[in-house]
């Protein structure tokens, strides 16, 4: 399956696109040969717990999943698999939260909290590390992000390589036409395709994925390449 | 004033829009500045100026980027009329060459008006992509125009 | 601990106004000027009236040169010393010709917290509707500004 992992509508406050709006996209895009199966929604600081888009998605034959990008001391972090017990133990607002509670927090709750953009200066991991911070809870990070200046991603893919981290690939859409320009691959067969949040928490946890770029989509499952 | 007329239907999401290529000199910012009221020299005229606020240059005012950003959709299609423009300035716009382009992202009937929705973006050559941001625009319906 | 903001909240959603600005022949010439903008309904009489318009048109990111300091109090933010422009939207809602007499009524919709490249930002997020002389909503706008270190 291929997922965009972090992706922003008008929920966040500088995103401009609707979530129908991006599925109506990716028609474009799958008319042009590529492939995406699913999008989660990170919107900045909040996760939209009440909103459902399990309907739309099905008009479009996309899943949409939810999640969230939080700001912390140490850089943003991607969140998955966010439910009331995350919610009630983490201000998602506090930009100043402390990002290794957040993952332990994450853990406990049955969500997972992933580093964004790590290349990225003043908002990712790398600067956090070279400052002398330890992240020992760190696994997997983004590691292919479409919002990336020259150098940040390669930056990022450093960092994981170094450090062993899993990558993940997402497109940090605010407009229409950026989703899926990163996405990331997931093996599944028919009978384990990630269906919801804790299905993803899951194959983040235990399955076999990498960062793609979207024309890297074109040539259909990169297992069979 | 270059630019054919297109109508509705002629519109397909993916479709693009431009490029329209803007020189910006230091000469037509400060004319600007002149219009728009800002006592000079400022951050957008004085380089000086543009250090004290720690940028690299003297910078575009935003409300000038915008107005040329605007110019993309009355180049392209004189009949196409500027319905909303909403833009996230990301990097500083110096006095360089820049490039403003859009893609069609949307179209729809709303109200009785004929609405294309864009995603437009300026970028230069040395920094990419400085501002971003959502166009919509009304265009005649060849039924009813 | 949460970023705690210290400004005056009782901006908040409060209207102040400003004007009247005369948008003239010669303001909506020095504009198109500035920007090299050709259109002919903004920069030629004859050919705005045979599009049957009274007057040359403004284009229609004009109005946002009329939202200057004197029309939007100091929030008296304590966070950060420089105050960058972020954002901007326009919504032209009805044409405005040379010869018309704007009013602005803007307020304060929102003061938030969030980190960039830059580090920590404060955005300050202002509204501005603008009418003509007869009352008519012309334009609405909206601006973002960041504050930082």
């Amino acid at each position: 399956m291929y997922i965009d992992m972090h992706s922003h509508s008008v929920s966040s406050d500088d995103s401009r696109a609707t979530v129908e709006q991006y599925l109506k996209w990716i028609q474009v895009l799958r008319k042009r040969g590529h492939t995406i199966d699913a999008i989660v929604l990170t919107e900045h600081r909040k996760y939209d717990r009440d909103v459902d888009y399990t309907a739309l998605g099905q008009e479009y034959g996309v899943l949409v999943l939810k999640g969230s990008e939080l700001d912390t001391r140490y850089g943003h972090f991607l969140v998955y698999g966010v439910n009331d017990r995350l919610l009630k133990a983490v201000d998602f607002s506090d930009v100043t939260m402390d990002s290794l509670q957040l993952m332990k927090e994450a853990r406990e709750h049955g969500a997972i909290a992933i580093p964004a953009h790590p290349g990225r200066p003043g908002i990712g991991l790398c600067k956090f590390i070279d400052d002398g911070v330890s992240f020992p809870d760190v696994h997997i990070a983004e590691t292919l992000n479409g919002g990336s200046r020259a150098g940040e991603n390669e930056r990022a893919l450093h960092l994981a390589q170094d450090r062993r981290y899993q990558g993940i690939g997402g497109s940090d859409a605010h407009l229409v036409s950026s989703i899926g320009t990163c996405l990331t691959w997931f093996k599944t067969d028919g009978k384990a395709r990630i269906r919801n949040e804790r299905e993803l928490v899951e194959a983040l946890l235990s399955c076999d994925y990498a960062p793609v770029r979207l024309e890297e989509t074109r040539n259909g499952d990169p297992g069979q390449r | 004033m270059q630019g054919k007329l297109y109508y509705y239907g002629d519109v397909e999401l993916g479709d693009e829009i431009g490029p329209l290529k803007k020189d910006i000199t230091d000469e037509a910012v400060a004319a600007f500045c002149k219009v728009w009221g800002n006592p000079t020299p400022n951050r957008f005229t004085s380089d000086a100026e543009a250090k004290k606020a720690r940028l690299p240059g003297p910078i575009v005012p935003v409300i000038m980027s915008m107005a040329l950003m605007a110019q993309l959709f009355t180049h392209w299609s004189p009949n196409a009329s500027l319905k909303h423009l909403d833009l996230v300035f990301r990097q500083p716009v110096t006095h360089k060459p820049v490039v403003i382009a859009a893609v069609v992202t949307d179209k729809r009937e709303e109200n009785g008006e004929y609405l294309v929705e864009c995603d437009v973006y300026m970028s230069n050559e040395e920094s990419g992509r400085l501002v971003g941001g959502k166009a919509i625009i009304s265009l005649p319906n060849r039924q009813n125009p | 601990m949460v970023l705690e903001l210290e400004y005056d909240r009782s901006l908040l959603g409060k209207e102040h106004q400003a004007g009247p600005f005369e948008v003239t022949e010669e303001l909506v010439r020095s504009f198109c000027s500035a920007i090299g903008e050709t259109n002919p309904l903004y920069t030629d009489k004859d050919a705005a009236r045979k599009a049957g318009y009274q007057s040359v048109l403004a284009p229609p990111t004009l109005c946002p040169i009329f939202i200057r300091g004197e029309s939007i109090p100091d929030i008296k933010l304590k966070f950060g010393k420089l105050r960058f422009h972020a954002g901007q939207m326009v919504k032209p809602l009805a044409p405005i010709l040379a010869g018309d007499t704007l009013m602005a009524s803007s307020h304060l919709k929102e003061v938030y917290p969030k980190t960039g490249r830059s580090g920590t930002m404060v955005f300050i997020v202002w509204e501005t509707t603008f009418t003509n002389q007869r009352g008519d909503k012309v334009a609405e706008v909206q601006e973002s500004y960041a504050t930082r270190e």
